[in-house]
């Protein structure tokens, strides 16, 4: 599952929850969460690294964003509006996580919670090599600084669009570029010798292959 | 050149597929010819290819399951702090900070004249017991004490230890396990002789504490308590309180004899539950004194507030009043009781126990309340399921059935807390269909005020119009702060029991 531009496609089903959560209906508020607890919740994971800051950002989500829903206009689809709140909230986590490390790496934990449906179609080995390939990915997003881990998580895991991205971080959109290509540049070295893991990955559509 | 300078700015955009037509074609008629910007989009692109492929193999997980249920506790806190006219948590004018500067100084230098003045030697302690009247040769020895606590109610005590003199050989075990006993006796050890002065204080205080029929029997004890002393009298009080029961621990005296809570309660729990001594407390007096052994399910099963007393103390309850920060553990358990009547027994299952005796208190209270009411108890659902009786007697039921108007259904919480809570508050937020029966609004209400104890759980009664079973109920445990702010302590998700 894929989130992304097909999240806020014309039919709407957010609006009239939204008008009821704006009144104060928390069974209406309910609904919302419910609809996009899920994309918020990768949000946070992505852009936090720890599960439980995750679980942490995602309620101060929520909650911020009920705080705001008097002040969401409706000129942008509900789930960037959230988005946008999720990243500044996840940020602040991260921030002060990186102030902070904490004692022990959580990427021991986080295992479990990558949720991966075991199928037989793949063999042992490859389902080896996917968890070392996240496990590498994990490793690389930790190292990089939090505002090109947001960008990337934005663009290249979420695929919003450079706009998306811009009114999301509130940036300037030569800024998100910049630093989008910064970042990938920044995952690459971090990656380092990993990176070769992901080179018999399956391409991007796209991508013409290298010269 | 120029142009290279112009292409390298948009080579993202190109392999992104998202520049202008126009200028896509231009790039790449520009990338035909230059290597140089071929081979750095090249690059760009496999940075690109690479960056999607890794952040692919990110699968993205579901949200953890609690995460609705979170967000709806908070929101429901949030909202009952918005729209509650009362605001216990933060408070504005009333405390402000710089008004209140100078308590923290007051309050140490209280604490230090308490801690410097209090005498080591328990001897010297029975005398700050209000109601008792201190021996000629002790009055010395507890000197220091007494430029603490102020006036005690001597003149009240003196007649009485003249008459109860002879009797001072009555022995204290008679008071701990035998609840009617006790409102027999309760007058009697009340003012010993100098001769008992250890055991006959522990009972005082008792008598004092949680036990409405005792205090209700001996009243003069019960209010000579607050009005003989003063803020530090009471202090001294509790510290009092903590050395006896650490030398006595089988009296495991309850904190719900501490001082009364600083708000004004709106609903006083034990103090509605003090109007009517209930009369089956009488059956329960032929049972042996071997209350401490578990109940069997047919065998009835002894007052809970004598078995409370029988019960050893938990060592952990009782040391010194460091503040461990270990986050208390709450027990919580709401029960549906089919009439107010039945509320005072059941308000007595208040025990010092663990999680295991709060349990079998609450199954042995309907069994104890057989005849007229039938709660059924249902635990809360993060708690444990171990108590999950539901049943209901015929009266209840027809009594119900009866009364087409929707009567309010009658509750009881039972809130207990594994660590002591000084300026606690229990507060309810109903679904919105749902009202308190007195009240006509869904307002959240506070249930309670006060000190919780540790593991002394305080039971609150209340009634709701609009139930039908299935709803769910925040609950909010909440403390003040030294900053006169509150904090939640403990949220949990209350379920109302269905109705039969």
């Amino acid at each position: 599952m894929k989130f992304g531009r097909a999240a806020h496609s014309p039919p709407y089903p957010d609006a009239p929850d939204i008008e009821a959560a704006r009144c104060g209906d928390l069974e209406a508020f309910d609904r919302l969460v419910a609809r996009h607890q899920n994309r918020v919740w990768n949000l946070c994971r992505w852009v936090t690294g720890d599960a439980e800051d995750a679980a942490d950002a995602a309620q101060e989500t929520f909650v911020r964003a009920f705080r705001f829903l008097p002040k969401f206009r409706g000129d942008a689809a509900f789930s960037t509006w959230l988005g946008h709140i999720a990243t500044n909230v996840a940020r602040d986590f991260a921030t002060v996580r990186q102030k902070a490390p904490r004692p022990f790496s959580s990427l021991q934990t986080e295992d479990d919670d990558e949720w991966e449906v075991p199928s037989s179609e793949i063999s042992p080995a490859e389902s080896l090599l996917k968890a070392e390939r996240r496990r590498a990915v994990r490793r690389a997003l930790a190292q990089i600084p939090e505002n090109f881990r947001v960008v990337l998580v934005l663009y290249d895991l979420e695929g919003h669009s450079y706009e998306e991205c811009a009114a999301q971080l509130r940036l300037p959109l030569g800024t998100v570029k910049s630093r989008l290509s910064r970042a990938r540049a920044a995952l690459r070295e971090a990656l380092g010798a990993d990176a070769e893991l992901f080179e018999s990955a399956g391409g991007h559509p796209n991508v013409a292959p290298p010269h | 050149m120029d142009f290279c300078r112009f292409c390298r700015a948009r080579l993202e955009e190109f392999s992104d597929g998202q520049l202008p037509a126009s200028e896509r074609e231009k790039v790449a008629a520009h990338l035909e010819s230059c290597a140089d910007c071929a081979r750095a989009l090249g690059e760009l692109e496999s940075q690109a290819h690479l960056s999607r492929a890794a952040l692919g193999e990110l699968a993205p997980a579901p949200a953890p399951p609690d995460l609705r249920l979170k967000v709806r506790a908070a929101l429901q806190n949030e909202t009952a702090r918005r729209s509650s006219p009362w605001r216990f948590p933060t408070w504005p004018q009333r405390w402000n900070p710089a008004k209140f500067a100078w308590s923290g100084g007051i309050t140490f230098a209280a604490i230090a004249l308490v801690i410097l003045a209090r005498p080591d030697s328990p001897d010297s302690l029975a005398p700050v017991q209000p109601s008792l009247s201190p021996p000629p040769n002790r009055e010395t020895a507890s000197a220091p004490s007494l430029a603490v606590a102020p006036p005690r109610a001597k003149p009240k005590a003196v007649p009485q230890r003249g008459k109860n003199a002879p009797r001072l050989t009555a022995p204290p075990p008679e008071v701990r396990t035998d609840a009617a006993g006790a409102k027999k006796t309760a007058k009697t050890p009340s003012t010993p002789a100098p001769a008992a002065k250890t055991t006959a204080p522990g009972t005082n205080l008792s008598a004092s504490g949680a036990n409405a029929s005792e205090s209700e029997a001996n009243p003069s004890a019960a209010r000579a308590n607050p009005t003989a002393s003063g803020a530090n009298g009471r202090a001294s009080l509790r510290a009092l309180r903590r050395a006896r029961t650490a030398r006595e621990p089988k009296k495991a005296a309850p904190d719900a004899a501490a001082p009364p809570p600083p708000f004004r309660a709106p609903v006083f729990p034990s103090r509605m539950t003090r109007t009517t001594p209930p009369p089956q407390m009488a059956a329960p007096s032929t049972r042996p004194k071997t209350a401490s052994n578990p109940p069997s399910p047919r065998a009835v099963p002894p007052p809970p507030s004598a078995r409370f007393r029988a019960q050893p103390a938990a060592p952990s309850a009782i040391p010194r009043p460091v503040e461990t920060p270990a986050p208390p553990r709450f027990l919580v358990a709401l029960s549906a009781v089919a009439s107010p009547q039945s509320q005072s027994l059941a308000a007595k299952s208040q025990n010092a126990g663990g999680r295991a005796e709060a349990a079998q208190n609450l199954e042995a209270a309907p069994q104890a309340a057989a005849p007229p009411p039938a709660p059924q108890a249902l635990r809360d659902e993060t708690e444990n399921r171990a108590a999950g009786l539901s049943r209901s007697s015929a009266p209840a039921r027809a009594l119900r059935g009866a009364d087409a108007v929707q009567p309010p259904r009658f509750f009881q919480l039972s809130v207990s807390a594994t660590r002591a809570l000084q300026n606690a508050q229990i507060r309810l937020v109903l679904p919105p269909q749902v009202r308190f029966s007195p009240s006509d609004s869904s307002e959240p209400r506070v249930l309670w005020r006060g000190n919780l104890g540790a593991n002394s759980p305080v039971v609150l009664p209340f009634a709701l119009h609009g139930v039908r079973g299935g709803e769910k109920i925040s609950l909010f445990v909440e403390q003040k702060g030294a900053n006169g702010k509150s904090q939640v302590v403990e949220t949990q998700i209350l379920i109302v029991p269905a109705s039969e």
